[in-house]
């Protein structure tokens, strides 16, 4: 669910289901036009949608992280929020952008970084929401095992 | 009728003529308050017409919505997503929905809502191997059975959606508590 369904009476009755963060990045620099942000911003709820409709019981979004002067910068930026995110309880954070470009983003953090892949004829593709599927569910088992 | 009784009703006359009789301050009072309240009236009522609207506006037949051929269903549970055309005031919107959809020992079709009554996660059929031939949620663990029975974790059994049979296709309309467990 997003952040702002959390009201405080329920955060502790619910923080025991909730242990994944979602943190959203736009990927924007400043120089887009307003359509281009515009496109940017859908292409990342496209990238949300499934995982947030699937998983609503166990992940939380966060308010997403939108400019950056560069990727490296980005990268270190996203690294930090998804330490701090883990240390206040969080068990995975997992980075979800709209741009492929920034898929193999090198985030020490994060349990993973999902986008689309390049080339998409549709949004989100069978092929993006069975990538992320695999992945959440994948990370999840895995540490449950 | 004597001279006094005669002066006295013409007396009485008089005083009732003159009580029906309207000032000029009532007359101009009523007046202005009439043309008022009908000129204030002629402004309120259209903008109360236009926010009562989608209120007032009949219902279409289209509560259900054509999914899927009926040849396509079998003792199998499958998953179809379809589109519902919703009106929320002025705000409409065509969300997309899944079901799952399968037949019952006696060949009667019925669908199921994919949402978890656990915390809302989306079920699965069949994707865990502890649990074979079940709905299991990827979330907490909940798993149902094949009529949305809750076994485990969840409080509920998973809801179901109202099913038509027409001219060879299921119409499943709007989301029911599950009448069959």
């Amino acid at each position: 669910m997003k952040f702002s369904e959390i009201e405080r009476e329920r955060w502790a009755e619910l923080q025991p289901y909730l242990d994944t963060a979602l943190l959203p990045l736009s990927g924007l620099t400043g120089k887009e036009s307003p359509y281009e942000a515009t496109a940017a911003l859908e292409r990342l709820r496209d990238a949300l949608d499934p995982i947030e409709q699937a998983y609503r019981g166990r992940v939380v979004t966060y308010p997403a992280l939108h400019y950056a002067s560069d990727d490296e910068s980005l990268a270190a930026l996203t690294d930090e929020l998804c330490e701090r995110l883990k240390r206040s309880g969080f068990r995975y954070c997992v980075v979800v952008t709209g741009e492929s470009r920034l898929r193999g983003l090198t985030v020490r953090n994060a349990s993973a970084v999902l986008g689309p892949e390049p080339e998409t004829k549709e949004a989100p593709s069978e092929l993006y929401r069975s990538y992320a599927k695999r992945t959440i569910e994948g990370m999840w088992r895995g540490a449950d095992a | 009728m004597s001279e006094h009784q005669q002066h006295g009703n013409h007396e009485s006359e008089h005083k009732e003529t003159k009580r029906r009789e309207m000032s000029r301050r009532q007359f101009l009072s009523y007046t202005l308050g009439g043309a008022s309240a009908f000129m204030a009236a002629g402004v309120v009522i259209p903008m109360l017409r236009f926010a009562v609207d989608p209120v007032l506006q009949a219902k279409g037949a289209g509560t259900l919505v054509k999914v899927v051929e009926v040849d396509k269903i079998t003792e199998e549970p499958a998953s179809f997503t379809f589109n519902v055309h919703q009106v929320d005031g002025w705000y409409e919107s065509d969300p997309e929905m899944v079901a799952w959809i399968s037949k019952d020992a006696d060949g009667n079709i019925f669908a199921l809502s994919p949402v978890c009554k656990h915390l809302g996660c989306a079920v699965n059929w069949n994707t865990n191997a502890e649990y074979q031939n079940q709905y299991f949620c990827p979330c907490h663990g909940a798993h149902y059975t094949k009529e949305g029975k809750n076994l485990a974790i969840a409080p509920a059994p998973l809801d179901e959606y109202q099913v038509e049979i027409q001219e060879g296709f299921v119409y499943l309309g709007p989301i029911k508590p599950n009448e069959r467990v």
